[in-house]
């Protein structure tokens, strides 16, 4: 989420200069779970941003895995300089010179800084390190998981690297213990996917079970394929446990977990997306799920589900970087953002559950909205087409009256044209501007045009500030 | 598109670890069967390069076939010869941006149609450029919840020029009504629709589950498939009429005779009563797990002898079967067989060019696949030559089947025991398909060879509301072949008096 009008070269930056950001390796170590980090809002675009970022500046002297090498651990040891978002933001841009570690406000933009602090802070979600125990259990026997206090367990050890590993069980027929000190930092209303446990439903010789802190959890809806468990943020001690004695179907020679297939997230409850795997297969899939979008020469016009704004909204890139959405149930803007365009990816990697995400700042978006004609946004209208090329126009029609809306790339911003269809009269102007971030609108005024079949034009300008 | 398709594809983890994932995949997909009639043969098309080319809608217009896929492209094939697009496939995009569509269809003055899941959508090239220029919406008075299993299906048009199309139920959306796996939001989910030359929506009937495919006879009517799952015992194909009920309960609740809670008082005898009958149960895994569109042959003898039969593909078997309607009393009927496998991914697609070569469209979706690849376009192609010896045709009689043959029978290999019959019924329910029920051996008790060797008469005694099996495997053509499908599924909805 860089900003794309924003022309500082990245120059790589020497290994020994970054060294630190916040923390002091020299204090006495606080284990990390001892003090969860204080929720704030990561999105899969701060995850790829940040990673990016971390990739490109910090890796050489910081881990692969944030462990430390030349510069300090930033998983495991005490934040001295702050521990917020926008502390670690702020050190990150200004640096420690006195340690070694450059500024980088010259060479990331805002977004990137916030994003590689989101992304560095994330490293703190989830489980530390989880303890597995795989008992082995008879074929076709009725779950019972008391085995994990009568019966020895077969394997046991740890996943030190906070993501559970399924294919460490090598027997066919199991239970599995995992348990491990839990930390949740989003703020938001969160929950523990656990895709395709509704197999369980389906037969008697599998159980999941979910634990915090000792508290038996359900699930939002066990009927559902996904299973759903809501969480809280703050520490907690969370365990999975799991029970499979055989085949679910007969004739079906597969288990449900067996060797690497389960998928294990932390979530957004109500499904939209996901925020971080805390098992193999589920890192993997997250690892896949980056397809940005680019505009090339000509505006690119996108319908797919998109975080964060309504159902039957179309979005716009323009060539300037400038984005918008258009919705076809209000006929209203429903966003703009300015920066990069789209990452359709978890919209379309697997059965695309996930929605698309806006990259980029937003100027202003859902539930506000620029509405186009006199009434308040959100009123239904008749959608009847858009268009392509150049300035891609959408065709409307509310209260009678029929509208084109034509979105132009214009310096910085953003030149609406708002057409009217034979009307010359006393025709609604009184669009509804939404409180925005960092732009101003200004009305440019009306001209009239017997040529055009949309003869009135109005014209608003959104430009940055 | 459909997670029913779990059945299949979860037994392939245990393999992909126990064998290396290569070699699993491809035996598992010669076990799935790589059988084809003498002189039909499967070609691959090359797709566009960096392209994830997920077909899931297709469509013949004039010389160009056109693709759309899953990203949301319309690409688009010059077909101005047979082996053009073999040789060297021009391909060109000429949309983008769209939401899934998952179903193409040619439009009025070379304008092209798309079912996406917020909108039946016209796309019109005015200016000649080989890209579409208009968006227009045709249609989207159904609510679309951006729930990532609300596929929407079409279109298929009658000979009075509607249009209709069908809008898959949702899957784990939350506050969703469901009794079973699959839910609805409201807006007509489960339901197809008809749009009228005029414009006009029309919600036309109710109880669909995952229509993945819809399709116009020669005569105009309008069939779709439907996937296995809940509420459905096994994938199948209906005859879709207005007003009609088709199985799926909560579809009801946008009907203006039902609420959600008298829909959850409602028995199964209720329902059952309510639904209508298939016109074919496609049998689970032996034939179908996720059917895509009913293709009628009406190439006039182009792809072989199976003029006026039902061509589907099937998105978890990589196979493509057949489907031989019968009409019985007035009512449709038929039979299902397979007629050929090993296909490179999941068949969603099929459609017949100028040419009389059957195009597949392939995609996994997410789901899985016997064969190994994740999307691909293949199609199948006859020689023109060669006629296979097969099953041709089969109708019910009074005292039980007939079964026309493409070549004349070997006497010798008629008996009693060359033909074997199993019958079975579907258990109408909210668990996710049904297995066989009261599953039996029925005695041939005669069999009957015409006088041009091409018909054999099976006598055995059927019942109504059975699917019968006939395994003929044994029989051998007077010239010594054999078939490749030597196994037919009949649907016995009513019996001939």
């Amino acid at each position: 989420m860089t900003q794309r009008g924003a022309a500082i070269p990245l120059v790589k930056v020497m290994p020994m200069l970054c060294v630190l950001i916040a923390a002091c390796a020299s204090e006495p170590a606080q284990p990390l779970n001892e003090k969860p980090v204080e929720p704030f809002r990561y999105t899969i675009t701060h995850q790829i941003l940040g990673q990016a970022a971390y990739a490109e500046h910090c890796v050489s002297c910081h881990g692969r895995d944030l462990e430390g090498a030349a510069g300090v651990n930033l998983v495991d040891s005490v934040w001295r300089h702050g521990e917020t978002v926008d502390e670690i933001a702020q050190n990150i841009a200004v640096g420690f010179t006195e340690g070694g570690m450059p500024g980088f406000a010259e060479l990331l933009s805002e977004k990137d800084i916030d994003s590689l602090a989101r992304y560095i802070l994330s490293k703190r979600e989830g489980w530390d390190t989880v303890s597995y125990n795989i008992y082995s259990v008879e074929e076709d026997s009725l779950p019972d998981l008391t085995i994990f206090e009568s019966a020895s367990p077969v394997v046991t050890g740890q996943f030190k690297n906070g993501i559970a590993d399924f294919e460490r069980i090598e027997i066919p027929f199991y239970a599995v213990e995992l348990e491990g000190d839990f930390n949740v930092p989003w703020d938001e209303d969160i929950g523990l996917l656990i895709e395709a446990a509704g197999w369980t439903n389906a037969n008697n010789k599998t159980q999941l079970r979910v634990e915090v802190n000792g508290e038996i959890l359900e699930p939002l809806d066990k009927a559902a394929w996904d299973w759903m468990y809501p969480i809280e943020a703050g520490l907690q001690k969370l365990s999975i446990s799991y029970y499979v004695s055989g085949p679910i179907t007969q004739g079906e020679d597969w288990t449900m977990w067996h060797r690497g297939s389960g998928r294990v997230f932390i979530a957004r409850r109500d499904g939209s997306a996901k925020l971080t795997p805390i098992s193999r297969k589920a890192k993997l899939e997250m690892e896949d799920s980056a397809v940005n979008l680019e505009v090339k020469d000509l505006p690119s016009v996108v319908r797919i589900k998109t975080l964060d704004l309504p159902v039957y909204s179309i979005n716009v890139g323009l060539t300037n970087n400038i984005s918008y959405a258009f919705n076809t149930r209000s006929c209203d803007i429903v966003a703009v953002w300015y920066g990069e365009y789209l990452n359709v990816g978890p919209n379309i990697i697997g059965r695309g559950k996930e929605a698309s995400e806006a990259l980029g700042e937003w100027v202003f978006r859902y539930p506000d909205a620029l509405s186009i004609a006199s009434e308040p946004a959100g009123t239904e209208c008749n959608f009847e087409k858009y268009t392509r090329g150049d300035a891609p126009a959408f065709y409307f029609q509310k209260d009678e009256v029929k509208y084109r809306l034509k979105g132009f790339s214009e310096g910085n911003g953003l030149r609406l044209e708002i057409g009217v269809k034979g009307l010359a009269g006393d025709v609604p102007t009184n669009f509804g501007i939404p409180e925005m971030n960092g732009f101003e609108a200004q009305t440019v005024g009306s001209s009239f045009s017997d040529e055009d079949e949309y003869p009135l034009i109005h014209t608003l300008l959104l430009e940055k500030k | 598109m459909d997670f029913n398709q779990l059945t299949v594809s979860l037994s392939k983890p245990i393999l992909g670890v126990c064998v290396t994932g290569l070699v699993a995949s491809q035996a598992l997909a010669q076990a799935a069967g790589n059988y084809a009639p003498d002189g039909y043969r499967i070609e691959t098309i090359v797709t566009p390069e960096g392209v994830p080319f997920e077909i899931a809608g297709l469509a013949v217009c004039s010389d160009k076939l056109y693709a759309s896929i899953r990203m949301g492209d319309i690409w688009a094939l010059q077909n101005g010869s047979q082996d053009a697009a073999i040789q060297s496939p021009q391909w060109s995009k000429f949309a983008d941006g769209l939401d899934e569509p998952a179903g193409l269809s040619c439009g009025a003055e070379g304008s092209l149609l798309v079912a996406h899941k917020p909108e039946l959508t016209q796309l019109i090239d005015r200016d000649g450029d080989g890209v579409a220029d208009e968006y227009i919406n045709l249609a989207d008075s159904w609510d679309f919840h951006d729930n990532y299993h609300e596929y929407h299906f079409g279109t298929a048009k009658d000979l009075q020029g509607n249009l209709y199309g069908t809008l898959n139920l949702s899957h784990d959306k939350p506050g969703s009504f469901s009794l079973g796996a699959m839910g609805s939001t409201g807006g007509y989910r489960g339901w197809a629709y008809q749009v009228s030359p005029q414009g006009d929506f029309k919600p036309f009937a109710s109880g669909l589950r995952s229509p993945a495919g819809i399709g116009a006879s020669p005569s105009g009517e309008i069939f779709y498939t439907d996937n296995q799952g809940d509420w459905v015992g096994t994938s199948k194909l209906h005859l879709l009429e207005e007003g009609k009920f088709y199985g799926h309960p909560v579809s009801l609740r946008d009907h203006p005779d039902y609420t959600v809670e008298a829909i959850k008082e409602m028995s199964l005898d209720e329902l059952y009563a309510l639904s209508e009958k298939p016109v074919v149960w496609f049998p689970h895994v032996e034939v179908s797990n996720s059917p895509g569109n009913p293709e009628w042959d009406i190439t006039g003898g182009k792809f072989g002898p199976f003029e006026g039969q039902i061509f589907i593909g099937d998105q978890t078997q990589s196979n493509v079967f057949r489907v031989m309607l019968d009409e019985v009393d007035g009512q449709y009927q038929g039979a299902v067989l397979n007629f050929i496998g090993g296909f490179q991914s999941g068949n969603i697609r099929t459609v017949f060019d100028q040419y009389g070569h059957l195009w597949v469209g392939q995609t996994t979706a997410g789901w899985a696949a016997e064969g190994p690849e994740p999307f691909g376009l293949q199609r199948v192609v006859w020689d023109g030559e060669t006629v296979p010896f097969e099953l041709l045709d089969m109708s019910l009689t009074k005292q039980g089947f007939l079964l026309n043959f493409t070549e004349p029978l070997d006497p010798t290999t008629i008996g009693s025991s060359s033909v074997s019959a199993q019958q079975w019924h579907y258990k109408y329910s909210s668990n996710y398909g049904s297995p066989k029920e009261d599953l039996r051996n029925l005695e041939i008790q005669d069999t009957r060879l015409s006088q041009d060797g091409k018909i054999l008469e099976v006598i055995l005694d059927l019942e109504r509301d059975k699917v019968v099996s006939l395994d003929f495997s044994q029989i051998e053509s007077l010239s010594g072949r054999s078939v490749s499908v030597g196994k037919v599924y009949y649907t016995v909805n009513v019996l001939k008096n």
